[in-house]
């Protein structure tokens, strides 16, 4: 093949448009929020923004620091080798005892805080934990890919009772945590119970306050608050996502829901 | 499977690109929300799994949004916005890489839920044709993406993604490659 030879055409339709698909369907209020939460303090041209010219600035003034800081060093350096052994040659000089390095841990702020709820729920008829035959010697992680199997394939109560399983038969393990935020999602997002999606992700996070799963919990719990009207929770929840999260889009989205709810107050 | 064409028609030039970059939010808004299908549907080509679609979506609208006073009408305005996107969504995906090995590893539940409800149609097909993208390795997937896609040729490419051009074009060539194979078995897994 050479440089000019067209390559051969794909064997799939990869069809890219502004109609449904590949991306999975999104509703209008999604889509609305989503280009709010873009133009969130949106002012048209924007060559370089506000924040990332102050932020160079910022690293030019430190990486300037830096540089007098280690020209400065360096210079000691230089006297103590060099010129103090000279003017005083017959002083011992005790070795420095080297001084512990304190390192800050970031650290992200804690979670809100979350009411007590008992750590079991009730069960329900859509989402108690069904005992499947031949589950009893699985290990969480055989359960775990089982009740994704399930999910994957559309099976979504089926998929709760599993993930059920793994929740309930290993309550202290990852698995148990990974199990409790995904059947969270299916109620919320397929089985319309936000009531017990919200009880999962707060267990979830109380569970694991800075887990893996951590941005996904605190939106599906929001969500389910919004569904739920519980306003002032919803608030909560909302403040604790962007200060936990202050990067990600979802802490746009997530303003954009703050102003709409203190919006809807006045 | 017969090809299909790749892109939809370009778009008359648009007054309200020029207000967008003056300021005015409403033609801002307007456009975002006529791209956002568009961005959406090429971040998912380019990203494994559904996950982190609408957050790289949402950097890519924040980047467009940004660069309207650049662009120059000479090409289509969704083709524009189509390279802004494939240049976010690149750098998101590598910069979060680390990260998503270990989340995936943790959550694969998490990432790919396919409607049952969902009915064999332009909408299905689209779907199981970016699942068998999902089997691909990222460097491939992405080169044929961008090639066949987005429309780059492969020197574009090359630059594009920093390798040298038979890099390029190897990739598109192992990525066509495992491709046909996954048909001949009879689809994604």
């Amino acid at each position: 093949m050479n440089d000019s030879e067209p390559e051969p055409a794909l064997p799939l339709p990869l069809v890219l448009d502004q109609h449904a698909g590949p991306a999975l369907r999104l509703s209008r209020d999604r889509a609305a929020a989503m280009v709010d939460a873009a133009l969130l303090g949106y002012d048209g041209a924007q060559p370089v923004p506000p924040l990332a010219r102050s932020m160079w600035r910022q690293l030019a003034l430190a990486a300037g620091m830096v540089l007098v800081i280690v020209g400065g060093a360096a210079a000691a350096r230089y006297y103590v080798a060099w010129v103090a052994p000279k003017h005083d040659a017959a002083e011992s000089v005790e070795p420095r005892a080297a001084r512990p390095r304190i390192e800050r841990a970031r650290e992200l702020p804690a979670p809100e805080p979350i009411q007590a709820e008992p750590e079991v729920l009730p069960p329900t008829a859509a989402s108690k934990p069904a005992h499947v035959p031949g589950t009893e010697r699985s290990a969480p992680e055989d359960l775990l890919q089982r009740a994704n199997r399930l999910r994957a394939a559309g099976q979504f109560r089926q998929g709760a009772e599993m993930y059920g399983q793994v929740y309930e038969r290993f309550p202290h393990s990852t698995s148990a945590y990974v199990a409790r935020v995904a059947a969270a999602a299916i109620e919320l997002e397929h089985l319309s119970n936000p009531t017990r999606a919200r009880r999962l992700f707060e267990q979830a996070l109380r569970e694991q306050p800075r887990g893996a799963l951590d941005l996904e919990a605190r939106q599906g719990l929001s969500t389910a608050l919004r569904d739920l009207e519980d306003r002032a929770a919803e608030v909560r929840v909302l403040n604790g996502l962007v200060q936990a999260h202050p990067d990600s889009p979802a802490a746009r989205r997530a303003q954009v829901r703050l102003r709409e709810i203190a919006g809807e107050a006045r | 499977m017969p090809l299909r064409p790749v892109s939809a028609p370009p778009l008359a030039p648009d007054p309200r690109v020029a207000r967008a970059a003056a300021g005015d939010r409403n033609s801002a808004q307007a456009l975002l929300l006529e791209l956002l299908p568009r961005v959406r549907n090429l971040v998912r080509y380019l990203a494994w799994g559904d996950a982190d679609v609408d957050d790289i979506s949402q950097l890519a609208l924040i980047e467009i949004g940004r660069s309207f006073h650049n662009y120059r009408a000479e090409g289509a305005l969704h083709s524009w916005a189509d390279r802004i996107t494939a240049r976010v969504a690149l750098h998101h995906i590598r910069k979060r890489r680390t990260e998503e090995r270990r989340r995936t590893s943790l959550a694969p539940e998490l990432r790919i839920v396919v409607s049952s409800a969902e009915q064999p149609d332009d909408y299905t097909a689209r779907r199981h044709a970016v699942q068998m993208l999902d089997d691909l390795p990222d460097d491939q997937r992405q080169a044929l993406v961008m090639h066949h896609v987005v429309g780059l040729s492969v020197p574009e490419l090359a630059d594009e993604l920093g390798i040298p051009f038979e890099t390029a074009r190897s990739r598109l060539r192992l990525g066509m490659q495992k491709l046909r194979e996954q048909l001949r078995r009879g689809g994604a897994s």
